[in-house]
């Protein structure tokens, strides 16, 4: 990789602190949904970002504007989902279900201009009322590394599963 | 287009409650039974007629207009519960005052049972349509587009029936578990239980051949902010359903469900009555004992 191209801030596809930081990041964003701090995790996001989960079984490329996602929020419907998850009449998370996110495999696949793209598995637990939910998938990120502090600028969760077995989503993943 | 989405609830729910989550509400009544009755064609126009209250029900109504000698009265015919305008005795009544000289309006009490179970309610609604129904949210660029789509229903379909495809909301049940709901976005949804704490929902969203991908886009976009397992609303609607699931799991101690809700009610019931509840379970019951 031409190094050249991809430096931004000093940090490089290639650099070797550049996955430590991004998962210091990525913890920080588990971390900020686990402790229900969701304002705080949607100050994570630049203006004009995306949050989407595909449909199951559809592929990677699959486009909101020809399929029907389980989420595909712009920045303001994103902006109106946290604000309802605030509201006790957003029911199915009043009273609060408890979570824990998990993130591993951790990659840079792309670094263009400071903007890294990466991707990382995840398993997503949420308990209410003695029922446990289990997401998991791959996040693919876009992540703008030349802001200050970074910003997320999409964020796309790809379910594993090859169905939505709790048949809610009520919750980020 | 046929887009499916697959939802399978960990921990469901009956039937009735399976009812409340079906948009708002559906008011079915007892079925009447049938009856053989001759009807005669009417000798003057006829015509369906459309009434919308002031809290945004749409109810159908005939309007018999006589030909022959009119007299300087009209009847005004809103009959009770568990009937339709259009069921042959009251079609013939209309007509036989016509023939005398009255023009008569018959209309139904707000909404109505279609028989055997299956309901529907008609309302005007606040939101976008992406059939036809424009609205600020949707953008001023798809403005015209939408416009078009409406004046183009309302030249193949008439005013009347263009104007209610654009505008009016409608959610069906189809008895005992097919519901349309021709709302924000058209979806289909069927529901089986699979055992008694465990449903399978399945939802379709519906949309026209040949759509403009522009429209499908919003259609799309539109369906998301309302409906489907991360939706604003239907995860709620869920969240009620095993709530009330939870409590049925005393029933050794309780062994009925209170459904009481709007039954003294004098007049129509109300979207927010369990009248469809009842209704439904009385369905349920005539045809279990049918097969009995």
């Amino acid at each position: 990789m031409n190094a050249d191209v991809s430096l931004s801030q000093g940090l490089a596809k290639d650099d070797p602190t550049l996955r430590a930081k991004i998962e210091d990041f990525l913890y920080l964003e588990a971390d900020l949904l686990d402790e229900w701090r969701i304002e705080e995790w949607f100050a994570l996001f630049a203006e004009g970002a995306t949050y989407e989960v595909p449909p199951t079984g559809d592929d990677k490329e699959a486009d909101p504007a020809t399929s029907l996602f389980y989420i595909a929020d712009d920045y303001v419907r994103l902006r109106e989902r946290v604000v309802r998850l605030t509201k006790k009449e957003a029911h199915s998370e009043f009273p609060r279900s408890q979570q824990r996110h998990m993130i591993s495999n951790v990659r840079i696949t792309a670094m263009t201009a400071g903007v890294a793209d990466v991707t990382c598995n995840f398993i997503t637990y949420r308990a209410k009322r003695g029922v446990v939910d289990t997401y998991y998938g791959k996040h693919l990120y876009r992540i703008d590394c030349a802001a200050s502090p970074w910003k997320i600028k999409s964020k796309r969760s790809v379910l594993g599963m090859d169905m939505l077995y709790p048949g809610k989503l009520t919750i980020i993943i | 287009m046929t887009t499916k989405q697959s939802a399978t609830r960990s921990a469901l729910i009956g039937i009735a409650a399976a009812l409340a989550v079906l948009g708002t509400a559906f008011l079915i009544w007892q079925k009447v039974g049938p009856r053989a009755v001759t009807v005669a064609a009417g000798k003057f126009p006829e015509e369906l007629v459309y009434a919308r209250s002031s809290d945004d029900i749409v109810n159908a109504g005939a309007l018999f207009t006589s030909k022959a000698s009119p007299k300087p009265l009209a009847v005004i015919w809103i009959h009770g519960w568990g009937t339709n305008f259009y069921s042959p005795t009251y079609a013939m009544i209309g007509r036989a005052l016509a023939a005398r000289g009255y023009t008569t309006i018959s209309g139904n009490t707000r909404m109505h049972d279609l028989g055997n179970g299956h309901a529907v309610i008609e309302y005007a609604s606040p939101w976008g349509r992406p059939v036809a129904r424009w609205v600020p949210s949707m953008g001023e660029d798809k403005r015209e587009h939408l416009e078009a789509l409406r004046n183009e229903l309302i030249k193949r379909f008439g005013e009347q029936r263009g104007t209610r495809i654009a505008e009016f909301s409608r959610n069906m049940l189809i008895f005992p578990n097919l519901v349309i709901n021709d709302i924000m976005a058209i979806t289909v949804r069927t529901f089986y239980p699979d055992a008694a704490n465990r449903m399978t929902v399945s939802a379709w969203a519906l949309g026209a051949r040949d759509e403009d991908h522009e429209l499908r886009k919003l259609r799309l976009f539109n369906f998301l902010e309302f409906l489907g397992p991360g939706g604003f609303a239907t995860p709620d609607d869920q969240e009620a359903l095993e709530n009330c699931q939870r409590g049925y799991r005393n029933q050794r101690e309780a062994a009925w469900n209170d459904i009481s809700k709007g039954m003294p009610r004098v007049g129509p019931p109300k979207n927010d009555d369990e009248e469809q509840m009842r209704s439904f379970w009385r369905q349920w019951r005539q045809r279990m004992a049918g097969a009995a």
